[in-house]
């Protein structure tokens, strides 16, 4: 695996927080970053279906307005769709540049309206009908049909969608601290997984946490001119008034910023390159809005929720 | 699966046929009789299968319980983790305990008292001290539902009835919610220690009941919005799918539509009045703490379940519903499936789950019946020492392993792990609960996390021996892991590899660590 290759690619986002970043690069990085919302949404509340009469027929109170002068209307993206006016800072002028682009009527055929069965039926890409094989998630053999181009989850576990033939490492990138245990301590644990199940495992764990903590120690050193802490970001979020409920402590903007990462899977390719350091300031309240809604559960919301 | 260890487990393999068979042919006292009081002590692959069983039975060897299963024998030690007796914690484990709000303050009063701390904040006028007094009463919460988590860890690494705390949680995580929707993190404490602990090795029915009966499951599942008229399917749906009957367990839409009007009105009362209900129900309005029936809210009409008519008679019409879904056979194959998943293998074997579902009929759902045909199934017996252990089970059996019954001050630095592990107490968000088997845990970012907690543990640099609050009061405690446990009865089971590596340490500490971090500590 070409590791050197993600991590350098994995360098040029120091943080979750910088996703906003992304977008800004250059199409030369061509790159798959999958975002996977285990929520549930109103897809019809989001990209609305401005052409449809029966979407006001069947929604005489909450349907959001077509197109029009008023704030509260929808943005027009086309003829027959709009989008939610909340998302006029965000989405928006993504979808204007040609960046964001939405796939309506997107979905499977279970109708079991299990939340769970529909995750594991995306997760897993594979026929409904027939006996389905748990272990194969389609971006892992996606990642096979790439020739094992590198891909990485940026997750404490690893989701059913990386899962398969192809061993993907995975690592949180809270967890990123210098390594507890040195190259010789590792290579006596290592050897003591030699010849078992879980031998890969163990070898991409150590290699993966090494290298990616000195990189990303060189890089965020770099990237962090005029940046404030993660700490520093999630209070200017608060004083911007983007998160829900207020971190009692350290740990629950720990246990939020966890969140939001077993939520992303990343994938992606691409040569060395190196975004310019920029400060967290600048693209911090995007993400912050974007974990608001899906992250943390907010009151009267999140838990089973689903219909 | 392939074995962590090839050569200990030829050795284990063939104990394994011994008593199996034993079992089969003579029974369960005289099993008993061969492993204690009996004339021949046992053979060294007799005690190997021994130790697996205990720590698979166990939330993880440890001298102490060690010495019980010698004493007792191993059927004897079974019979009693399937019916325990109330058994004390240590005195001081206790008093950490009773110290708790949680344990002095009834969840009404506690929530009553919190209502208002919220009520009282959301008054303050000052956008600062709002703020703070907002802060106070979020971090009241979290401290709150930290001693609920605490409580359980307690009784996890002390209790002698180990089975009654490792069917505690599992069933927890089978009838999940989750701490952080709404105030729950006043009510997960409640819901573990009076809806879940008493009935984790008693009868399903009773199980099922008491959860649907709690306000934190009403609350997690969205029923306290579900009214005649209103409906939300949210936890009828759950209530089939993943509490009883599974998802292909033969109900359809419909059943959901009529379960959640069965399930209307069914719901909490946080407040202290009671709602206004016509005069004509009110004799049907039911209040048991913060668990509310209100008539008013409850679809008296008509409904048919699961092919069957309910007759219309308000909160009585629930108990019919519980009954006929716990008395299911689709709910008897999914529960024993459950169970074999987490006590025998990720890919449970059909005819075991087949055995086990038949005690379950038999005994009118009868847990520790069912549990017993399983600890005594080969397929059990061939399982032990494979299975991978999730996050919990990896810190709670390193911790007991490394105190045995010394009692830790703090379990913050647990309580951390397994947040960083992805599986804190009470922290699943989704209803499904966390995963049972090998490919959800054994990632590559978990097992370097693993390790680093080994070290913490071998170390002894772990802080759980270091008190919380300002004056924070340190006895440090080094993990004495190469103990007599350790060369008489943990060493012989450990392969070649793991072996070397213990050789190989520069200090006790290393020495520690690595021991931690062998593959047999992985899997119980």
């Amino acid at each position: 695996m070409k590791r050197r290759t993600f991590i350098n690619t994995l360098a040029m986002l120091p943080l979750a927080a910088k996703m906003g970043s992304l977008w800004a690069a250059p199409a030369a990085q061509a790159k798959l970053l999958v975002v996977f919302l285990r929520g549930g949404y109103d897809a019809a509340n989001l990209l609305i279906p401005v052409a449809s009469q029966f979407y006001y027929d069947s929604r005489p109170n909450i349907a959001v307005p077509r197109p029009g002068t008023d704030l509260n209307t929808a943005l027009p993206l086309n003829s027959d769709w709009g989008l939610h006016p909340a998302l006029r800072e965000s989405i928006y002028p993504l979808y204007q540049n040609g960046q964001a682009a939405f796939i309506p009527f997107a979905g499977t055929e279970d109708m079991t309206r299990s939340h769970f069965e529909t995750q594991d039926g995306i997760e897993l890409g594979q026929p409904l009908t027939g006996s389905r094989n748990y272990a194969s998630g389609f971006l892992n053999r996606l990642s096979a049909t790439l020739n094992g181009d590198p891909a990485i989850a940026f997750t404490d576990q690893l989701p059913i969608i990386m899962q398969g033939s192809v061993q993907v490492p995975n690592s949180a990138l809270r967890s990123l601290a210098k390594p507890a245990l040195d190259q010789r301590q590792s290579d006596i644990i290592a050897a003591m997984y030699k010849g078992t199940p879980l031998s890969q495992q163990v070898n991409e764990g150590f290699t993966v946490r090494n290298e990616l903590a000195q990189e990303l120690a060189g890089e965020m050193q770099a990237a962090s001119r005029n940046a404030i802490t993660a700490k520093g970001f999630e209070l200017e979020g608060l004083r911007a008034g983007i998160a829900p409920h207020r971190p009692a402590d350290e740990g629950k903007i720990q246990h939020r910023l966890r969140r939001r990462r077993r939520l992303g899977h990343a994938r992606r390719t691409g040569q060395r390159h190196r975004l310019p350091g920029r400060p967290l300031r600048r693209t911090g309240t995007r993400p912050g809005r974007v974990l608001a809604g899906d992250g943390r559960p907010v009151e009267g919301h999140g838990g089973g929720g689903h219909q | 699966m392939p074995l962590p260890f090839s050569t200990t487990m030829l050795l284990t393999a063939t104990a394994l046929c011994t008593l199996g068979a034993l079992i089969t042919l003579t029974g369960c006292a005289t099993t008993a009789d061969t492993s204690s009081a009996g004339t021949a002590p046992p053979s060294a692959a007799q005690r190997q299968q021994q130790l697996n069983l205990l720590n698979r039975v166990s939330w993880g060897v440890n001298d102490s319980a060690d010495r019980v299963i010698i004493a007792q024998g191993t059927e004897r030690y079974l019979q009693q983790q399937l019916h325990p007796h109330d058994a004390p914690l240590p005195a001081a484990l206790q008093a950490q305990i009773d110290a708790m709000t949680i344990v002095q303050t009834p969840m009404d009063q506690l929530n009553l008292k919190l209502e208002q701390q919220r009520k009282d904040a959301d008054a303050v006028v000052d956008i600062e001290q709002k703020k703070t007094a907002q802060q106070a009463y979020q971090q009241e919460l979290n401290r709150v539902a930290k001693e609920a988590a605490t409580r359980s860890l307690l009784r996890d690494l002390y209790s002698t009835n180990q089975l009654q705390e490792q069917m505690t949680w599992f069933w927890l995580n089978h009838f999940n919610v989750h701490l952080y929707k709404s105030n729950l993190r006043v009510l997960v404490g409640d819901y573990e220690d009076q809806a879940i602990r008493p009935h984790a090795l008693g009868k399903f029915r009773d199980l099922l009941s008491a959860t649907v009966h709690h306000p934190a499951m009403l609350r997690y599942l969205d029923n306290e919005q579900n009214a005649a008229g209103h409906i939300n399917e949210n936890y009828a749906r759950e209530l089939m799918e993943l509490h009883t009957l599974g998802v292909n367990g033969g109900y359809s839409q419909h059943d959901v539509q009529e379960l959640a009007r069965v399930l209307t009105g069914v719901g909490v009362n946080m407040g202290s009045t009671a709602p206004n209900v016509k005069r004509e129900l009110q004799a049907q309005y039911v209040r048991r703490g913060l668990f509310e029936f209100n008539p008013n809210r409850h679809d008296y009409g008509a409904k048919d379940f699961l092919g069957q008519p309910i007759r219309a008679r308000g909160l009585a019409e629930i108990d019919e519903a519980i009954d006929r879904l716990s008395r299911s056979p689709a709910t008897a194959h999914f529960i024993s499936r459950k169970l074999a998943l987490y006590f025998v293998s990720d890919d449970p074997p059909p005819a075991l789950v087949e055995r086990m579902a038949q005690t379950f009929l038999k005994s009118d759902g009868d847990i520790a019946a069912t549990l017993n045909t399983m600890f005594h199934a080969p397929e059990f017996n061939a399982s032990l020492a494979q299975k991978f252990k999730d996050p919990l089970h990896y810190v709670v059996s390193s911790v007991r392993l490394a105190y045995d019954d010394k009692a830790i001050l703090n379990a913050g630095p647990m309580l951390n792990w397994l947040n960083r592990m992805g599986e804190p107490l009470y922290g699943r968000q989704t209803p499904d609960g966390y995963a049972l088997t090998q490919s959800a845990w054994a990632s590559p970012g978990q097992m370097s996390t693993r390790f680093e907690i080994a070290k913490a543990i071998g170390s002894g640099s772990a802080g759980l021996f270091k008190t919380d609050g300002p004056q924070p009061l340190e006895k440090p405690a080094f993990p004495q892991l190469a103990n007599a446990l350790y060369y008489q009865s943990l060493q012989p089971g450990l392969g070649a590899a793991t072996r070397a590596a213990l050789e190989q340490a520069a200090s006790p500490q290393e020495w520690n660590t690595y021991l931690l971090s062998s593959p047999e500590m992985m899997h119980r």
